[in-house]
């Protein structure tokens, strides 16, 4: 049985439970927490959902870290609150069970932790090996010294800065950032389209977009208001093989790299180690869905749907 | 105008749009909405939520 570890809210799992088949995935929800039973001791864990659909560590066949967040934010006083002390203890105990799943060799594509031992800043000393890569910089205290005077800057997380305004990559004039705050900039590259790479185990899928066709340097600023038009690209072997040896460089199964391309060259900005990829096929036609469920299912589906068949369901109660 | 710049100038708010959210289906384990899986999860990078609202998102689960 695979495992997912996600939110009710990923409708990518929901295409994958479905390809998969629902008897053969056991998804946990983390902000439905409270419509589970769960146990965990010594000889491992169990946990059952309201269907009556129930996985015991010893038949977790993979296990799929996607999204285990809660989808509505609450304020959380500096003193504490009970529901955030719960949410973290939920988000701490899925963890645990990641980690159990981890420890036997059964977690597929996704690695928790990999954004940070593979972070953004160490990701662009390790892609000079094969991309181009911006100049860039990290600083605070001091001024930017000899730098573009066209430059972009972005965060290296997600919170967001102050009335649920969000961070996203800005252009910039070095000389008049205020240096009482951290800053990471990067060389202003007049791309004339984004490409993002889905990488599937050794699988590429790779998309251009025209950056005529959004309203600023970051394309993420119109996802909710224009049909962004993600055009799939032909192979390019030599490409191919670069982004092959920097994953394999940077120990990672799965990820979704950006780049930016001026005059036919590609320039790296970051690989998202658990990038969103569902809305790059939507119809299922790009095989992107095909390949994580050949990846999620590898070695144990077959035997399991035979075993299944021959013997009752492993409830929980 | 030397360090006049700071993330609260630059920060904006997003374009969010609401979408309606089916009922999680526990026999599928789905809310059976291809249309989510374009207009929120895309979009979304888990920063804003279904209602269009935005949210924290970090670490494991950022885009």
């Amino acid at each position: 049985m695979l495992l997912i570890l996600t939110n009710s809210v990923d409708s990518t799992s929901d295409e994958i439970v479905r390809r998969i088949g629902a008897g053969r995935v056991f998804r946990l929800n983390i902000d439905q927490w409270r419509e589970y039973r769960l146990v965990i001791d010594r000889d491992g864990f169990e946990i059952g959902d309201p269907s009556g659909r129930s996985i015991r560590e010893s038949k977790v066949r993979a296990c799929y870290l996607r999204k285990p967040t809660f989808d509505d934010p609450i304020d959380i006083p500096a003193s504490g609150s009970p529901e955030a002390w719960t949410r973290s203890e939920v988000g701490a105990v899925i963890g645990e069970i990641y980690g159990m799943c981890r420890s036997r060799g059964l977690v597929r594509l996704v690695e928790k932790g990999a954004g940070i031992r593979v972070g953004k800043l160490q990701q662009l000393r390790a892609a000079e090996r094969f991309f181009r890569v911006p100049r860039w910089q990290y600083h605070w205290g001091d001024a930017v010294r000899g730098f573009p005077e066209r430059a972009v800057a972005k965060p290296l997380g997600a919170d967001f800065v102050q009335d649920w305004r969000f961070f996203f990559t800005s252009e910039v004039v070095p000389a008049e950032l205020d240096i009482g705050f951290p800053w990471f900039v990067q060389e202003r590259i007049d791309a004339s389209h984004d490409e993002t790479v889905v990488y599937v185990d050794g699988t590429i899928f790779a998309f251009r977009l025209d950056r005529g066709t959004i309203s600023g340097i970051d394309w993420r600023r119109d996802i909710f208001s224009r049909a962004l038009e993600w055009r799939r690209q032909p192979q390019d072997g030599a490409f191919e093989s670069a982004v092959r040896g920097f994953m394999e460089s940077a120990g990672l199964a799965f990820g979704r790299l950006d780049f930016l391309v001026r005059n036919g060259e590609r320039v790296f900005l970051e690989v998202n180690p658990n990038g969103q990829w569902g809305w790059l096929d939507l119809e299922g036609r790009e095989g992107i869905f095909d390949r994580v469920v050949q990846a999620l299912t590898q070695g144990w589906a077959h035997e399991e749907r035979l075993a299944t068949e021959a013997a009752p369901r492993d409830d929980f109660a | 105008m030397p360090n006049t710049t700071s993330p609260t100038t630059l920060a904006q708010a997003p374009s969010a749009e609401s979408v309606e959210l089916p009922d999680y289906d526990w026999q599928t384990q789905s809310r059976g909405s291809a249309l989510i899986v374009g207009r929120y999860t895309s979009g979304s990078i888990q920063t804003f939520d279904h209602k269009g609202n935005p949210k924290d998102s970090k670490s494991d689960q950022n885009d």
